[in-house]
């Protein structure tokens, strides 16, 4: 729970950049606007029936928190789940898990990837993440007709068998690495945000480089109200939350 | 393929502004190659939604490209209701049918029976039905209902001014809120999630804006305020009576309010004494009593009373109660009065009223032309007549066929057939109407029962305008240019009105003179120029910095500039609006109670009718038939108006709000254990409205007693997406009308649950 794991210090080559989030609770009303940005964006297929969780897939889920009281003392918030680009030793949970090398960690970046036509479907990685942040294609992606006009053509659409995840929107990391080469400067860790950061109207997520010590994500995720999700496994997510709330706070060693 | 590859070409955004609600969030569009749109994120441009967006404007492509989008237009050749009985016709066809009708129920005198309901209310395109009806000879405009309904009324009444009323809400330290859900979709979604954001910043000097919410059922906003109130449903405005009693007794009231007429004891035309507002509320809203209706404990009325006067800068704000639409005429006189006591109606205090930007206006001598409205006619509408929105009333006299026939009914941009509740009284009303029209974008509820569908172009593809946003303290005007070609065969309802003016007759056409609706706008904008104050807003605006006394720096050359900033997605507005600006009592000052009543006749044996007082819950069916109360909630993430969730919206459901296609019923878990209920069970949810299939979600948000659905699912047109999935929860809830104003109000219902 300390700031000190965005270092470069757990097995991976040295280096500047750590994108990371901070996810702030008590801001967090519930509108869903990230999810339908992030789902708009990446190109996330949707099916008829939505309401099986465990077959629908969803880059950004949201996850309800209830304070467990009677009424009137009863409270709930809303969690929202992006990928937690897990920054553990050597590995995190699903790319350790990748037979065929589907899934990466991009020591530049820190961002955890996936190569789509690599993916052979095994799901190893599915049961590796104990955040259950990777969803299956369990049929082929379909779009009613017309409404393939709206596929963003910077993201590929994914085919049944394969594994998809939240990227942290890394296409846009690319085009404004892309931008800065062009501009002459150094592409390494250039600002860019999010679909979900962009449209959250209260401001509840903050992103950027965890390692640069100017930043706001980076004095964020040391603030006396962050916290990580079961930080006991050890995996080092680079997605932070907050809260003021002591109940809020003492559900996140019990997982998602 | 199986998988399709998205084509190819160049990102680009392009800035405009969202109109799929009244809030002016500036967006910036993503075109591809400028032909697709992919994306929709928030623009700064709008110190409003600065850079945010809801879930809705966010899935603006997923509207546009959506397969239930009407192509062209379509009539029912069989059975009104048949989805196998519409035949593609040209516009040609559409519009000449129409038009003949119109003309000729204009040229038999008989234009009172046309009837039109509009999704819209602060856009010029509101503006245009209003010309073109008065021309018609027809006062049957309705807008669909909102909360900010009850406002008209009650500001009428005690300040001289129709609203709607408008709040610094960034100015205020510690806001008492009686059901205003403003989490769950209250006023406007995204500039609301921006001002909450002010209001929990930390910022040296100034502490973090504290919030008490009162309501009947744990909202998201009630879970985000720092004290909830639970009260029993439909009792918040007792509960502000009782403040206003501590206030009062305690003295910690603004002193100017003794200069309020009807405050004190006063004397009436006819000489008579007659008590004022501060004996009354002395008199009969006791902490004691007020705690028997609402439930709160006597001594937390007395603390929060406390905690309002400590407050440097405090603000009641009010929604209809959490249940959406206007509420009751007496109970927000109640909410209004505790604003006065506090001082808020002085000028820089934090309340006033949204101007409205318009510079279409009616020529002189078309009022008297008009027929009585049908509510009116009929003997179904409130004290205040036509002045109200009262669209169930207008209903109410349709469906029982009172006053007159209602030849032709056109609805723009609405789905009342499926969104209003009381579905059992539209359908009723619609059946009675001679001729349906549904000018829509979508196949919905209402076009599949309409006889003639002209189909609309959606946003993206089409002109249009915010007039005002109620809510906000100051005169504000936004532009939605299209940025790209329409998909289909579809006509501007803009376009569609100023076509059929030209067709009826000469009142028509001297009324709307205007070609194209994209030169009404642009007689607005030059009507602002003209003007020349005020100024367009840039990603530098902070609107919390707005005084009355301070104005903006003209920012625009003339009107070409103005539109051209307009079209990007830019506001323009004024300085805020100082409320004297807007009182027109004889003192000029507020006053308490309501003259409109007491011109009726009403309160002279019951005085506490002119002033605000607290109705207790009348509700259909006995206690013992339905031992339960339900309530119909709303949340920003799920739409229940003209727009339905979109695909991607639909993935955001919470599994206790749908399963498959099963709907559910929040169930309080010791009310569920009396019935013998556990958690996924399937019931049958019964009132006096009609009864529906749910399954039981347990849920401690829900008070003992009440049963809770949420509102927006349930359809039963649109595609395999959105089709009978989800509880349709405007089958099971009543709707009251308020005497005074006639406005249906939406509060609990009589429920009971069956095991299924």
């Amino acid at each position: 729970m300390s700031g000190k794991q965005h270092n470069g210090e757990h097995g991976h080559g040295k280096g500047s950049v750590r994108y990371g989030m901070v996810i702030d609770l008590d801001k967090c009303t519930g509108c869903m606007a990230c999810a339908v940005a992030c789902h708009q964006e990446n190109n996330v297929s949707f099916l008829p029936d939505e309401t099986d969780k465990t077959r629908n897939i969803a880059w950004m889920r949201m996850y309800y928190l209830e304070n467990g009281r009677d009424y009137p003392e009863y409270r709930f918030a809303y969690l929202p789940r992006p990928c937690f680009h897990c920054d553990s030793p050597h590995h995190t949970p699903c790319t350790f898990v990748c037979p065929v090398n589907a899934t990466q960690r991009d020591e530049r970046t820190g961002i955890v990837n996936m190569i789509y036509p690599r993916c052979i479907g095994c799901r190893y990685c599915m049961v590796a993440c104990p955040y259950h942040a990777r969803c299956f294609n369990w049929w082929d992606p379909r779009w009613p007709e017309p409404m393939e006009e709206m596929l963003n053509p910077e993201v590929s659409t994914r085919m049944r068998g394969v594994i998809e995840k939240c990227t942290f929107c890394h296409h846009r990391l690319n085009r404004a690495r892309d931008k800065a080469r062009i501009e002459g400067r150094d592409p390494d860790g250039v600002e860019y945000t999010p679909a979900c950061v962009e449209a959250c109207p209260t401001g509840a997520i903050v992103f950027g480089n965890l390692m640069d010590p100017e930043s706001e994500v980076a004095r964020l995720s040391k603030d006396p109200r962050a916290f990580q999700i079961s930080a006991k496994l050890k995996t080092y997510p680079k997605v932070y939350y907050l809260s003021s709330q002591p109940w809020v706070r003492k559900l996140s060693d019990k997982g998602l | 393929s199986w998988r399709p590859s998205p084509k190819r070409g160049h990102r680009a955004g392009v800035g405009t502004l969202c109109t799929m609600c009244g809030s002016a969030c500036s967006v910036e569009v993503d075109l591809v190659d400028r032909q697709r749109a992919i994306y929709v994120r928030g623009s700064s441009l709008s110190p409003l939604n600065k850079g945010g967006l809801c879930a809705l404007g966010a899935s603006a492509v997923q509207f546009l490209y959506s397969p239930y989008r009407v192509r062209q237009p379509l009539r029912q050749t069989k059975k009104r209701g048949d989805r196998t009985g519409f035949k593609a016709i040209s516009w040609k066809e559409a519009i000449g049918e129409l038009g003949a009708r119109l003309k000729k129920l204009y040229e038999e005198g008989k234009g009172h029976q046309v009837a039109c309901l509009s999704g819209q209310r602060y856009t010029s395109l509101y503006e245009l039905w209003s010309l073109f009806c008065g021309a018609l000879g027809s006062s049957n405009l309705f807008a669909m209902p909102r909360e900010t309904d009850g406002h008209s009324a009650v500001s009428q009444a005690l300040f001289g001014h129709e609203g709607p009323f408008a709040f610094r809400l960034y100015r205020a330290t510690g806001i008492l809120n009686f059901g205003a859900e403003w989490a769950d979709g209250w006023s406007s979604c995204a500039p609301m999630g921006r001002m909450y954001e002010e209001w929990v910043r930390e910022v040296p000097g100034k502490g973090r804006t504290e919030i008490v919410h009162v309501s009947s059922r744990l909202s998201m906003s009630a879970s985000k305020s720092n004290e909830w109130i639970p009260v029993k449903p439909g009792t918040e405005a007792a509960l502000a009576l009782g403040i206003a009693h501590v206030l009062i007794r305690e003295n910690r009231v603004f002193r100017g309010v003794e200069e309020y007429e009807g405050y004190l004891n006063w004397i009436d035309s006819s000489g008579e004494t007659r008590q004022g507002f501060r004996d009354y509320v002395l008199k009969e809203y006791s902490p004691d009593r007020v705690s028997g209706i609402t439930g709160a404990p006597a001594a937390k009325i007395e603390e929060l009373a406390r905690w309002v006067a400590s407050q440097p800068s405090p603000l009641v704000v009010w929604g209809s109660e959490g249940f959406g639409g206007p509420g009751f005429f007496h109970h927000e006189m109640a909410y209004v009065a505790l604003n006065m006591l506090l001082g808020n109606f002085e000028d820089k205090g934090l309340c006033t009223f949204t101007p409205v930007t318009n510079s279409l206006k009616a020529a002189q001598g078309e009022e008297s032309l008009a027929e009585e409205r049908l509510d009116v006619a009929a003997g179904t509408s409130g004290l205040v007549g036509a002045r109200s929105n009262s669209i169930y009333a207008f209903f109410e006299a349709l469906a029982q066929g009172k006053g007159y026939p209602v030849d032709v009914l056109l609805v723009c941009e609405a789905n009342p057939i499926y969104s209003m509740a009381d579905a059992a009284l539209v359908r009723d009303a619609w059946s009675k109407a001679g001729f349906t029209v549904a000018m829509t974008g979508f196949m919905d509820e209402t076009a599949l029962e309409a006889d003639l569908i002209l189909p609309t172009p959606v946003m993206l593809e089409r002109w249009d305008d915010v007039t005002a946003v109620p809510g906000l303290p100051f005169a504000l005007y936004g532009l939605s240019a299209p940025v790209i070609n329409p998909l289909y065969d579809v006509k501007h309802p803009g376009d569609v009105v100023l076509q059929l003016a030209a067709m009826v007759g000469d009142e028509t056409r001297r009324a709307l003179p205007w070609k194209k609706y994209e030169d009404v706008l642009k007689a607005q904008v030059k009507f602002i120029a003209d003007q020349g104050i005020g100024a367009v807003s840039d990603d530098k605006t902070d609107f919390s910095h707005l005084e009355p006394d301070k104005t903006p720096k003209k920012n625009y050359r003339n009107a070409a500039d103005l539109l051209k900033k307009l079209k990007k997605g830019s506001l323009w507005y004024a300085p805020v609006a100082s409320t004297s600006q807007f009182v027109k009592t004889e003192t000029g000052k507020p006053r308490f109670f309501a003259s409109v009543l007491e011109n009726a006749g009403m309160g002279l044996e019951k005085p506490e009718l002119l002033m605000p007082h607290f109705l207790a819950l009348q509700s259909s069916g006995s206690e013992q038939e339905y031992p339960l109360l339900l309530v119909a909630y709303g949340v920003s993430y799920i739409s229940s108006g003209y727009f339905p969730n979109s695909p991607l919206m639909m993935k955001n459901l919470w599994d206790f709000e749908l399963k498959g296609n099963d709907g559910f019923i929040g169930v309080n878990p010791a009310t569920a254990k009396e019935l013998g209920l556990a958690e996924g069970m399937s019931v049958v949810v019964e009132t006096p409205q009609g009864k529906a299939r749910a399954r039981v979600h347990l849920s401690p948000a829900v008070s003992p007693g009440l049963i809770a659905a949420v509102k927006g699912l349930g359809h039963w047109a649109y595609d395999e997406y959105l089709a009978d999935k989800g509880l349709r929860v405007t089958e099971l809830t009543e709707v009251q009308l308020d005497p005074v104003t006639a406005l249906g109000v939406e509060r609990v219902t009589r429920a009971k649950l069956v095991r299924a």
